[in-house]
C-alpha cells in the first residue's frame, strides 16, 4: 500500500468518527478508478449543514466543498450515482468518472483541460474493457 | 545494418514502463505479483482494444489499460508533492 492510500484510509476513518458522508469528487476520485493522472489535493464534497461545518473545522486539512460541483452537480445526484470503493479497512463514496468529467468541463481551468484530456480516453477505454464482460 | 521501428516514441516508453525493463519510479510495484502474466494480459488487452480505438495513441492506450487493470492498492500513486527547489514528485 502506498503513502498515499495510508493517508487516504485515515482520511476515511476520521470522517467515519466525525459521522460525516462524504463524497471524494475531483482527480483523486479518478485515480480511485484507475485514471493514470496525479492531483496535488482531495477535494470531498458534503451537504451543506452547520453541523457539517463545525465538524469539518474538526478535521485536517482537505479542500472541502458544499452542496454542489460545477456543472450544476448537487451532492444528492452525485451520491444516488456514486461508487463504493473499498480502501484497506475503509469503504470511498467516489463520484463516478462520468461526473467528474462532467463538473471539470464545467469548471474549465487550465488544470482540468489537461485532466479531461486523460480522464474522457480513460472512460472511453474502461466501457470498452468492460463491454467485453 | 537497417534498424526497424514498429511504434512510436510514446509506444515504446510505455511498454518498457509496464514490462519492467525501464527503471520506474516504483521499483517494488510488481513485487508478490506474476509481472510477466500481468503484462500479458495487458498488452492482450491494448490489441483487442486498439482496432476499436483507432484514434487513441497507442502509448496511451496502453497506459489506460494498464492503470484500469492494475489491482487496487498496488502502490498506487495519487498525490504530487512540490519540492524546496520548485517541481513536484509523486
Amino acid at each position: 500500500m502506498s503513502p498515499d492510500e495510508v493517508f487516504l484510509e485515515k482520511l476515511l476513518e476520521a470522517l467515519e468518527k466525525a459521522r460525516l458522508e462524504a463524497l471524494v469528487v475531483g482527480a483523486t476520485a479518478a485515480v480511485m478508478q484507475g485514471a493514470p493522472v496525479l492531483t496535488s489535493d482531495i477535494d470531498i464534497l458534503v451537504r451543506d449543514t452547520p453541523s457539517n461545518r463545525r465538524k469539518i473545522d474538526a478535521l485536517c486539512a482537505v479542500d472541502v466543498l458544499f452542496d454542489r460541483l460545477a456543472g450544476g452537480l448537487t451532492f444528492e445526484s452525485l451520491r444516488s450515482r456514486a461508487l463504493r470503493i473499498p480502501i484497506r479497512k475503509q469503504t470511498a463514496l467516489v463520484a463516478t468518472l462520468e461526473d467528474i468529467i462532467r463538473s471539470k468541463e464545467a469548471a474549465g481551468r487550465p488544470k482540468d483541460q489537461v485532466h479531461l484530456l486523460v480522464l474522457r480516453d480513460t472512460l472511453r477505454v474502461k466501457k470498452a474493457l468492460e463491454e467485453k464482460k | 545494418m537497417p534498424v526497424e521501428y514498429h511504434g512510436s516514441p510514446s509506444q515504446d516508453a510505455a511498454w518498457m514502463w509496464v514490462s519492467g525493463e525501464r527503471r520506474t519510479r516504483y521499483p517494488s510495484r510488481m513485487a508478490g505479483m506474476d509481472r510477466k502474466q500481468f503484462v500479458g494480459r495487458v498488452v492482450a488487452e491494448r490489441d483487442r482494444l486498439r482496432p476499436l480505438l483507432p484514434d487513441m495513441d497507442p502509448g496511451d492506450l496502453l497506459l489506460i489499460v494498464e492503470s484500469l487493470m492494475r489491482p487496487r492498492h498496488f502502490d498506487r500513486r495519487y498525490f504530487v508533492r512540490p519540492l524546496p527547489g520548485g517541481g513536484h514528485v509523486p
